[in-house]
């Protein structure tokens, strides 16, 4: 297992030959309240070689389980979230899958990553064999809204992880703007 | 007479049901050995990015050459390492995962285009594999539970909800963000997918029994004169009515900043929101009742029958 720091990368399919399936796995331990809390929702966006979401048919979470594809698959489990990805179901137009957290904007009182106390991400096996683990830095996030956790991207004929912990005080809205999304 | 093999194609609103034994092969159906993929190839080798990543690197193999970016490397070198090593290259024995047996290469090939819930591997027996099948499984039901409904309008395409435009239906993604906002209304009732069942007035009144989702809220609810629906928990939700007694409009909100109108009563007749999950998306419809009917009776117009809990008292050992 590796553990890294934000914006190192590591290796996947070159080092583990053979392997074709990926689990991603993102958690987070936020303060306990009798009242509303903020409520964290793991997110994938499959984009194109532009950086943007293919379509909205290319966003996995809770509400849409399975990319358009079947390549990538929403599975609760033990971490809060896992995000199953078959490496070699993923069509050749994307070129990198984005995983992150947003805090649901609710109505009443959003909150912010500042009630999490700790969160991470890990890339596995199939077997939930671990890979590469990244635990980011949860100081002065006071402000924000969402946060992309990292990333899974080509490179060459290679798929590689990189640990990202990139802030937003924009929330969802952000993101998408980023993104191409059309919420 | 019919005739099955001439359907009427001038008819948009009609939907034409095959019998299951006279039904034609779909794509999930085809045998994939019988299908060749249309769309580009699921080959992992692609060329590379014209800018690969600068950033610090953790690779897990030997490079080939010195990187130009500052790399950390933890494979065992072939060379007498100069300093002490840590390879993450897992065992011979276990290099190669269990599902690796079903390479793309071996992999049945599937068809092109939008396919849910694809079959799982062959090699997939383990139990995180069967949930994975079961996942696919699930989604492609809601897939083709939507599938199944006539179509309907988004929010971006009608301002209003009347008589002449009774129902729309929000995205996946517009279904689960973060809140819908029903305001002018002055009472709803819910159900759950437990069938838990509850109502609220605007001015505080309430039957039935809550729902409060893992963030401490209620699934539906009012917040000031606004009712509520918590989208994070949507699929906790199976329906919901929002009742409207004002003389001026009630209105639908979403995060997103759209909107939709229901007109206020008129003419001896009220509009009631019907909002009801199917699948993954919510479809909001105006449903024409008599004015003078009261909350109950809306209730037991759409069957919407109260959940009580019973005292301790009434547990007779």
């Amino acid at each position: 297992m590796a553990t890294l720091v934000a914006g190192a990368n590591a290796a996947l399919t070159a080092e583990n030959p053979g392997l074709d399936q990926v689990l991603v796995a993102m958690g987070w331990d936020t303060i306990p309240s009798h009242g509303p809390q903020a409520e964290l929702v793991p997110f994938a966006i499959m984009c194109d070689s532009d950086g943007k979401a293919v379509s909205n048919d290319h966003l996995v979470f809770f509400n849409q389980l399975v990319s358009a594809d079947t390549s990538v698959t929403f599975v609760g489990s033990s971490d809060q979230e896992q995000i199953d990805v078959d490496l070699s179901r993923i069509p050749a137009d994307i070129s990198k899958i984005i995983f992150l957290a947003y805090v649901d904007p609710e109505f009443r009182g959003q909150g912010t990553f500042g009630a999490v106390r700790n969160a991470h991400i890990r890339v596995a096996t199939a077997e939930n064999r671990e890979l590469v683990r990244f635990d980011l830095a949860v100081s002065q996030l006071d402000s924000v809204t969402a946060m992309i956790f990292g990333e899974l991207y080509r490179h060459r004929e290679d798929w590689k992880f990189r640990a990202l912990g990139q802030g937003y005080s924009t929330g969802l809205a952000g993101v998408a703007k980023d993104y191409g999304i059309s919420l | 007479m019919n005739n099955p093999s001439a359907p009427r194609t001038d008819l948009p609103f009609l939907r034409r049901r095959i019998k299951p034994g006279m039904a034609q092969p779909t794509a999930s159906s085809v045998p994939a050995s019988a299908s060749a993929p249309a769309s580009p190839s699921l080959s992992l080798r692609q060329p590379a990015p014209a800018s690969p990543p600068a950033s610090p690197s953790l690779s897990l193999r030997q490079p080939a050459a010195t990187p130009a970016s500052p790399s950390l490397s933890l494979r065992q070198p072939s060379a007498a390492p100069a300093t002490p090593s840590l390879s993450l290259r897992p065992p011979a024995s276990a290099a190669q995962p269990a599902s690796s047996a079903a390479t793309s290469s071996t992999r049945p090939q599937r068809p092109s285009g939008l396919t849910l819930g694809g079959a799982a591997p062959a090699s997939s027996t383990s139990p995180r594999a069967k949930k994975l099948a079961a996942q696919r499984e699930k989604a492609k039901r809601e897939d083709h539970e939507v599938q199944l409904l006539f179509p309907a309008p988004g929010i971006r395409d009608i301002y209003e909800l009347n008589l002449v435009d009774r129902v729309l239906r929000l995205s996946p993604l517009e279904s689960s963000v973060g809140t819908l906002v029903v305001g002018g209304s002055t009472a709803v009732a819910w159900e759950d997918v437990r069938r838990v069942t509850g109502g609220q007035t605007v001015d505080g009144h309430k039957a039935g029994t809550p729902v409060m989702t893992k963030g401490n809220r209620e699934l539906v609810g009012y917040h000031g004169r606004d009712a509520l629906v918590s989208l994070r928990h949507v699929r906790e939700l199976r329906r919901a009515v929002f009742i409207n007694r004002s003389s001026s409009a009630m209105g639908v909100r979403l995060f997103s900043g759209e909107s939709v109108a229901l007109p206020p009563a008129a003419d001896g007749t009220q509009m009631v929101l019907l909002l009801h999950r199917i699948g993954n998306v919510l479809e909001l419809r105006a449903e024409p009742v008599p004015h003078d009917w009261s909350d109950l009776q809306i209730w037991q117009e759409f069957d919407f029958s109260m959940t009580h809990s019973a005292p301790t008292s009434a547990y007779g050992r």
